[in-house]
């Protein structure tokens, strides 16, 4: 049976970060399904897409990072985001962390880096949704 | 006191009668001017140390107490302040997700 891709929804109002993230993204070979530019349409893509992965900034127009996190966290608690900010205050990211977010990635980072982390991430979560299926099925 | 003179402030007894003026001595260790309500340095009320009514000790102390307690809240405000503007690298988000990172 064909793998499918892993799809994936970017959110940044910053077009040179989006191209950056989606060419990490394509290169690990997943599949961007959609790159939204403010949080009210990356809400909305998300509801159209359904993505398995979410890459989240936190400041954008109309809707913040924070309160898209928890909407779809509200929709279903299991999807993977993954916040992709420059904001390095301690208490964002531990209420990103504490809001369901699978991961928390600084924008300083290099591509190399981000291409690591993202692929690392992509590996912990599947691990943790396999764990709890076994957990569940027995 | 009981001539009722208008001692200057500072005066221990009174210029014309020499009674004493130890009423006018705040608890504090300030000598206020005869006639005066509130101590010049600390604010406390001075008529009641007049009346002798206890009340004086109670006040300047909590009075006292309520500018060590602000310097104390000020203190931790500062460091709450600090603590929330605090920045973290990626190691230190690494670390903190292994602790707080949700669980299915």
């Amino acid at each position: 049976m064909e793998k499918r891709k892993a799809r994936v929804l970017i959110a940044d109002d910053e077009p040179h970060i989006r191209s950056l993230i989606s060419l990490v993204v394509t290169s690990l070979g997943a599949e961007v399904v959609g790159e939204a530019t403010d949080g009210e349409q990356a809400l909305i893509m998300y509801k159209q897409f359904s993505p398995d992965m979410v890459l989240l900034d936190i400041n954008m127009p109309k809707v913040d990072g924070i309160s898209v996190l928890k909407q779809i966290m509200a929709i279903n608690p299991r999807t993977l985001v993954v916040m992709l900010t420059s904001l390095n205050a301690l208490e964002t990211v531990k209420e990103c962390i504490d809001s369901g977010a699978w991961n928390y990635i600084l924008k300083d980072t290099t591509a190399e880096e981000l291409h690591k982390t993202i692929s690392t991430t992509w590996g912990e979560y599947m691990a943790a949704i396999k764990a709890d299926r076994a957990v569940v099925q027995s | 006191m009981t001539c009722n003179h208008l001692n200057p402030a500072g005066y221990i007894f009174c210029a014309t009668c020499g009674g004493a003026l130890e009423a006018a001595r705040c608890r504090c260790g300030f000598v206020a001017a005869t006639g005066d309500i509130f101590c010049g340095r600390c604010g406390t009320n001075l008529a009641e140390v007049a009346a002798g009514d206890g009340r004086v000790v109670a006040n300047a102390d909590h009075r006292f107490d309520l500018e060590s307690l602000a310097a104390q809240a000020a203190q931790e405000s500062q460091f709450l302040e600090s603590t929330n503007k605090a920045r973290v690298t990626q190691d230190d988000i690494r670390k903190l997700l292994t602790k707080r990172r949700k669980k299915f």
